[in-house]
């Protein structure tokens, strides 16, 4: 009897399941559900899709025919709840899927703001591609327009608005960009840049309410008392993993629907994947989410597989990722910040939780105009880094944190800092490139 | 006798018995290893893509390749003086021209199609990215477009494996 996978998102950790399992199993049926019609597209690139830098046909990442080949059912639904002893899913529409195999990739969502007036016209958040579309479409030249909230998200739709002629006008709670992960001096060249590039920025400033009229914003007022013309309000606090359907059939729920390190939620034959799973360690019960594409793909390689009956495990790498910020290549590993965000009330796209984890360590730092250096490190290894502006660091510090490489023999020239200590760590990186090479290169010949 | 081409470009002769053996160009004085057979002319693909004229900017390509990024930055900084040693950086932009292929690192790829789009003869950089293949299309001009305009650093020039030679 050949099973039938049903696979619940259209985003990234449900097309890598699907095409996993169709390698694996060519009999079985697979449906994947979805609210979005789009064919499969790339999330992260809607930042490019805002700034002009790619057409929206550029976004799709398949060809029809590969989409073919996959032999997939596409259902365009909501799915409204999930009866684990049923193996059933019924949907908004009142459809009812049946499964032998689920996986939830439902993925996550932004959070709403909370004050009144949010839910005005003209109030936006850029979790896929319908929102840069209605984004785009509300745009207008030389209009009033604020963003609010933190990360990679803010500056995405700041930058967005901005390419399209809008005033923009980026509203920070707290007194810097991105205090839980940049430092100081990062938030600085950041601001000043987006300054640079016309972008007016207020810190401390935080909204009361937002005024509307004939349902459409026109204005915000600020907690300090201040009215403020507005014409698009772009909001970037958090997102928060889309576990309802989880949550109301039972299944185990913390952040993100729980999952082990085969991906199997706690129920038979139900999977989650991308950004609504919640990876537990199995040694420590530890866990941490991320919000990143490429471990989304992961996820649903992974989940995929087993799903198919190829046993396979996830084994958590260091989180990283590298992306622009005010125009400035950016590579954050492992645990490079801390403290408070006050922008944020959760974790937004293109994040790991796991970057706010820097305890006691040490830090090197090193800065030449927009270049900046920085790392974390304790005894033994380099725990976390920041490479902003020029990025030929970025895969040497990513290879020495990944592989945990022993830096004991050099931990005195790194806590000495400065210029030295890069320099050390650049002969240090190339040794142990050296070391590993060998160590797996073929015996060579002797000349003829 | 084995009739084939030294990396230098001269033209090589050399008898049947000595296939597979090291031997010396008389022009450039590389160590070269004679083939089995005389090769045949290499084959580029049939289907010339279309060139996208909106996307070929000449004037990024010297100001942006590699050659020229670290020798103008090579006393400035700790950064990128202790970076230096570590990059596979080119002394020119023929050696980039004649040596280099583009590498992708699969692993940072969020697949937005920029590389793609602004390739100038319309290959597929994005499908190569998610594959991790590196790109050894004949039609790659090692223009660098897609190399920088990545906005997530995932391609990158690398030496072609056939000029590093081994001691």
């Amino acid at each position: 009897m050949p099973l039938r996978y049903v696979i619940v998102g259209s985003g990234i950790a449900g097309l890598s399941a699907a095409e996993t399992i169709r390698q694996i199993d060519p009999h079985g049926s697979v449906a994947l559900v979805s609210e979005e019609s789009h064919r499969f597209y790339s999330r992260p690139g809607l930042a490019y899709l805002l700034r002009g830098d790619i057409p929206q046909w550029q976004l799709f990442i398949r060809e029809p025919a590969e989409i073919k080949s996959l032999r997939l059912e596409r259902i365009n639904a909501g799915v409204a709840s999930l009866d684990l002893a049923a193996h059933q899913l019924t949907c908004f529409d009142g459809r009812q899927i049946v499964y032998d195999r689920l996986l939830l990739a439902t993925g996550a969502v932004a959070i709403p703001p909370s004050f009144p007036g949010a839910n005005l016209v003209g109030v936006v958040k850029l979790d896929g591609l319908d929102d840069a579309q209605r984004i785009l479409r509300a745009a207008r030249w030389r209009r009033p327009a604020i963003v609010v909230g933190g990360g990679i998200t803010a500056l995405e739709l700041a930058e967005g608005l901005l390419a399209r002629k809008m005033r923009v006008n980026y509203f920070l709670r707290g007194k810097r960009y991105w205090s839980d992960v940049l430092d100081e001096t990062e938030s600085e060249i950041v601001m000043q840049r987006l300054r640079h590039e016309g972008m007016n920025i207020r810190t401390e400033t935080q909204i009361k309410q937002a005024y509307g009229s004939r349902g459409r914003i026109q204005a915000v007022e600020t907690q300090g008392g201040e009215m403020i013309p507005c014409r698009l309000l772009a909001v970037a606090i958090g997102v928060r993993p889309r576990v309802e359907l989880a949550a109301a059939a039972g299944l185990s729920v913390r952040k993100g629907v729980v999952v082990n390190e085969r991906l199997q939620a706690d129920a038979p034959d139900v999977f989650a994947a991308g950004d609504v799973a919640e990876v537990i360690d199995t040694q420590t019960g530890a866990s941490s989410l991320d919000v990143l594409w490429p471990i989304a793909l992961r996820h649903g390689q992974i989940a995929g597989a087993n799903m198919a009956g190829q046993e396979m495990i996830y084994r958590k790498e260091t989180s990283f990722n590298v992306t622009q910020l005010a125009g400035l290549k950016t590579t954050i590993i492992g645990a490079i910040g801390g403290g408070k965000n006050e922008d944020l009330l959760a974790i937004t796209r293109g994040e790991s939780e796991s970057w706010r984890a820097a305890p006691n360590a040490g830090t090197v730092t090193a800065r030449h105009n927009t270049d900046r250096v920085r790392l974390a490190f304790d005894q033994r290894q380099i725990i976390g880094a920041l490479v902003m502006g020029d990025q030929t660091w970025s895969r040497p510090l990513h290879d020495l944190i990944d592989h945990r490489v022993n830096i004991s023999p050099i931990h005195s020239a790194l806590v000495s800092g400065g210029n030295t200590a890069l320099e050390q760590l650049g002969k240090f990186y190339q040794q142990w490139q050296q070391a590993v090479q060998s160590a797996s290169k073929p015996m060579s010949l002797p000349r003829s | 006798m084995i009739k084939f081409h030294c990396v230098c470009g001269k033209k090589l002769k050399a008898s049947d018995d000595q296939a597979g053996r090291r031997a010396q160009c008389s022009g450039c004085g590389i160590e070269v290893v004679v083939p089995t057979t005389t090769p045949e002319p290499s084959v580029v693909e049939s289907k010339l893509p279309a060139i996208n004229p909106t996307s070929f900017a000449p004037s990024l390509l010297v100001a942006n390749s590699p050659g020229a990024i670290f020798q103008a930055t090579a006393d400035r900084s700790s950064i990128l003086s202790a970076g230096k040693t570590l990059s596979a950086g080119f002394d020119s932009r023929r050696q980039m021209l004649s040596e280099a292929q583009v590498v992708p690192d699969s692993a940072r790829c969020v697949q937005c199609g920029i590389c793609s789009h602004n390739c100038p003869m319309g290959i597929d950089v994005r499908g190569h990215a998610r594959r991790g293949t590196a790109i050894h299309d004949s039609h790659c001009l090692t223009c660098s477009e897609c190399v920088n305009r990545c906005p997530r650093g995932v391609l990158r020039f690398e030496q072609l494996a056939v000029f590093v030679w081994e001691n």
